[in-house]
């Protein structure tokens, strides 16, 4: 993982040392249930709720809320798309020739709705990633039995990012020495052409690369996808105690709580 | 002496058909140091690989240590011989640096405190034990170079093969792979190379093999660095030292000079006799 998390997940708080299947499978259960949920409010306090714990084990929130901001670009331009395609009462329209293009209360209804399931998946990952280290995730999987060649994926999908953004990197510095301007408009043509070309490139070595890799796992003995870590018995010591299960427990019970409260009609 | 590496009539295409080994003859004495010399493209790597049952011999055979290499006998051969890659970044892929040193031994299926006991010898013998926690790719390329060396040592290969060992090393990081290098020879190790680098191979090696165009074109001791019509044909050049001393005629016929010790050693006695 990158230095951010990695420094981070190097501290220690109750929570660094639970467990890691346990955190694992509580911040997948807390997804799903504030996922479900579907009142603003409930998943305003789903939220607030990761964000008081991601501060309590010393999380700074800003760098964190600067990295939200990119994955919610992504997510948020399907957000934006919601209130244009529901159907329902009209709250803005704009006429254009023969096109009529409106937005809908439902449509910004849904759209604020997945916006917020959205942020407190993200902040439920991020509280993983903040506390635990990335091996250690990589570990818990494989101890949660999870399939070898999925656990394998995440692990040289993540390490290899790190490869190809160098290869990235020196490939635009390449043509910019041969006076390629990067931040021209890619309107123009020749641009997109030689973007084109960058990532096709890119595309050939990263294959290229993964051979040699491969290679270079067979020749210390790596017997063929799938059969990575299975000489890793579990310790006694790595034994879940009774203690991580309890704030497990704890932490998939707040938005549980929510979930019945919402349910009872009691908010939303 | 005893070979540990045989290669007999060897032929190896690649898929788009080019024959990057044309009947390869070769063989490699138990704990000498051996470095492959050849041009860019002459088939180094492409032999190498053999070594490992990464290839497998599409003609002729490849013996390690009396086992052929097939398909049934690769991973059996390649707990025999340790392969060290050109590019550290194609074999480092874990999240540490222990943990990678660890994925051979793991493969091997050995107990956890042997694998342990390993890696703590493996870092040792290339000095990095300081680096056991970090992250790979925040490493210096030298640094990565020696994870990828532990990571074979940590396997205790009788063998140890290294495709261009020094290419792109500044020479720090040149000489104290030469001082690894030196130390794996004295525990026995058998230590093969492939470089296009005639200095290095002349003031390492004690077995040279020279590759030109997918065949063996001499073997020898060091004295073959210095043959011209080896060089030549092999399309490398002398050794720097001896380029020196090719402008001075030779008084006694004795061969010219390749190491900077032996340079040093007929300059001293160059002088006296001017003197
Ligand atoms: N994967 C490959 N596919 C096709 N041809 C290859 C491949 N790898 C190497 N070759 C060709 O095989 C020959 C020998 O290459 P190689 O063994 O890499 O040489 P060296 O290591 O001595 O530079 C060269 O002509 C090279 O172009
Ligand atoms: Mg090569």
């Amino acid at each position: 993982m990158n230095n951010f998390f990695e420094q981070l997940s190097n501290k220690q708080t109750i929570i660094h040392e639970l467990d890691t299947r346990v955190k694992i499978i509580s911040v997948v259960g807390f997804i799903l249930i504030s996922s479900s949920l579907q009142s603003f409010l409930g998943l305003a306090v789903g939220a607030a709720f990761l964000m008081i714990v991601l501060k309590l084990v010393g999380t700074p929130i800003s760098p964190i809320l600067r990295r939200l901001a990119w994955i919610l670009v992504f997510g948020g331009a399907l957000i934006a798309l919601f209130p244009f395609i529901t159907p329902g009462k009209e709250i803005l329209a704009w006429q254009l020739g023969t096109l009529k293009i409106s937005a809908t209360q439902e449509g910004v209804d849904k759209a604020i709705l997945l916006f917020l399931r959205l942020l407190s998946a993200v902040l439920a990952v991020t509280l993983l990633n903040a506390t635990t280290g990335f091996r250690e995730v990589i570990n818990g999987f494989r101890k949660l039995h999870m399939p070898n060649i999925l656990v394998s994926i995440i692990e040289f999908t993540v390490r290899y990012f790190f490869v190809l953004g160098d290869e990235l990197t020196r490939m635009k510095l390449a043509r910019k020495a041969r006076g390629y301007d990067l931040n021209q408009s890619i309107i123009n043509r020749k641009a997109l052409m030689t973007i084109t070309q960058l990532i096709a490139v890119l595309f050939i070595r990263s294959m290229e690369r993964a051979e040699r890799v491969y290679c270079a796992m067979l020749a210390r003995g790596y017997g063929g996808v799938g059969s990575n870590g299975e000489h890793r018995p579990v310790k006694r010591s790595e034994r879940v105690q009774m203690a991580d299960i309890l704030w497990g427990i704890g932490f998939v019970c707040f938005t549980l709580s929510i979930k019945l409260l919402e349910a009872g009609g009691i908010i939303g | 002496m005893v070979n540990c590496i045989e290669v007999r009539d060897l032929f190896f295409s690649y898929e788009d058909g080019t024959q990057a080994l044309k009947g390869i003859n070769l063989d490699i004495e138990k704990s000498t140091r051996v470095a492959i010399l050849g041009p860019n493209g002459a088939g180094k790597s492409t032999l190498l690989l053999h070594f490992n049952a990464l290839n497998l011999p599409q003609a002729g055979n490849v013996y390690v240590e009396d086992l052929e290499v097939t398909k049934k006998t690769e991973k059996l051969v390649r707990t025999k011989v340790g392969m060290v890659f050109q590019d550290p970044d194609d074999q480092i892929f874990s999240m540490t640096v222990r943990e990678d040193v660890s994925f051979g031994p793991l493969n091997m299926g050995l107990s956890p405190e042997e694998v342990q006991a390993r890696v703590d010898s493996a870092l040792k013998a290339v000095r990095i034990e300081d680096l056991a926690e970090k992250a790979p790719y925040h490493l210096s390329y030298g640094q990565k170079k020696r994870v990828a060396i532990a990571g074979v040592l940590s396997m205790s290969p009788d063998i140890i093969i290294l495709d261009e060992p020094f290419a792109y090393l500044d020479p720090r990081g040149k000489c104290s792979l030469l001082e690894i290098l030196d130390d794996l020879s004295q525990k026995g190790k058998t230590v093969v190379i492939a470089t296009h680098d005639v200095d290095l191979a002349a003031e390492w090696a004690n077995r040279i093999v020279v590759i030109q165009n997918g065949k063996v074109l001499a073997e020898g001791d060091k004295s073959i660095l210095i043959d011209p019509i080896v060089i030549e044909q092999a399309d490398l050049e002398f050794p720097t030292v001896t380029k020196i001393f090719l402008e001075f005629p030779s008084h006694e016929r004795e061969r010219f000079p390749m190491t900077i010790k032996e340079a040093i050693t007929r300059i001293k006695r160059m002088s006296n006799y001017y003197r």
